[in-house]
C-alpha cells in the first residue's frame, strides 16, 4: 500500500502542476485576449469552456486523492477501485471495441465523403489508417509485454 | 459459473461491500460473481475461498465448465 500511497502523492503533484498551467492559460484567455490576435472569439470561448471543464474535473480528482491520502480506509477503496480485476477487464474489452468501431466509422465516413470532397476523404482515410496502425502497434506491444 | 458466494456470505452475515473490501475488489464484482455474470480469476477465487476457509472447489462449481 505504501507504493500506491506514493503513486497517489505523485499524481497529486502532477495534476496540481497541470492545474496551475491551465489556470494561467484561462487567465490569459480571459484578460489578455488582445495578445492572442490569431484566435477568433468563438475559438476563445470554446477553449475557455474546454479548459474550465478540465479544471473542474481536476479539482474533483484532487479532492478525492487528497482525502484518500489522509484516510487509510479511503486509500484502500481507491486502490481497489483502480485495481479491480472486473473493471480492468471491462476497460480492456471496451478499449478494443472502441478502436474497432472508430476504425469502421471513419472508413465508412471516408467512403461517403469521397463522393463530395477529396480533402475530407483523404483526412478520414488518413485517420483510419492511423487508428489501424495504433491498434496493430498496441496489440503487438502488449502481446510482447505479457 | 455457479458459485456459493451468496450462500456463504449470508451464512457469515456479511454484506457484499464487506466481502468486497476483504478480498480487494469492488462491490459490483461481488454482485457479478453472485449473478454468475463474471468468472473470477484464479487469484480472486483463491482469496474468496481462503476468506471462507474453504477450498476453491467448495466455493466455485466447475461441473458445468465447457470441456474441449
Amino acid at each position: 500500500m505504501k507504493k500506491f500511497q506514493e503513486k497517489v502523492r505523485r499524481r497529486i503533484i502532477f495534476v496540481s502542476i497541470l492545474f496551475c498551467l491551465f489556470a494561467t492559460y484561462i487567465i490569459i484567455l480571459l484578460f489578455f485576449k488582445d495578445n492572442l490576435p490569431g484566435l477568433s472569439d468563438n475559438n476563445r470561448m470554446f477553449q475557455l469552456g474546454f479548459f474550465s471543464s478540465i479544471e473542474l474535473l481536476m479539482i474533483i480528482g484532487l479532492i478525492k486523492h487528497i482525502r484518500a491520502l489522509k484516510n487509510k480506509e479511503k486509500l484502500k477503496k481507491l486502490y481497489i477501485e483502480e485495481n479491480d480485476e472486473r473493471t480492468i477487464l471491462i476497460m480492456q474489452k471496451s478499449g478494443d471495441w472502441g478502436i474497432a468501431i472508430s476504425i469502421i466509422g471513419l472508413a465508412l465516413g471516408g467512403i461517403i465523403a469521397s463522393f463530395f470532397d477529396q480533402t475530407i476523404f483523404l483526412t478520414l482515410i488518413g485517420a483510419t489508417l492511423f487508428l489501424s496502425f495504433v491498434k496493430f502497434f498496441l496489440k503487438k506491444l502488449f502481446s510482447y509485454k505479457y | 459459473m455457479k458459485t456459493r458466494i451468496k450462500e456463504l456470505r449470508k451464512k457469515h452475515k456479511l454484506s457484499q461491500e464487506e466481502l468486497a473490501l476483504a478480498v480487494g475488489v469492488t462491490r459490483q464484482t461481488i454482485t457479478s460473481l453472485e449473478c454468475e455474470k463474471y468468472t473470477a480469476s484464479l487469484v480472486l477465487a483463491y482469496k474468496i475461498a481462503k476468506f471462507f476457509s474453504l477450498s476453491i472447489e467448495e466455493v466455485f462449481d466447475f461441473s458445468e465448465m465447457e470441456e474441449f
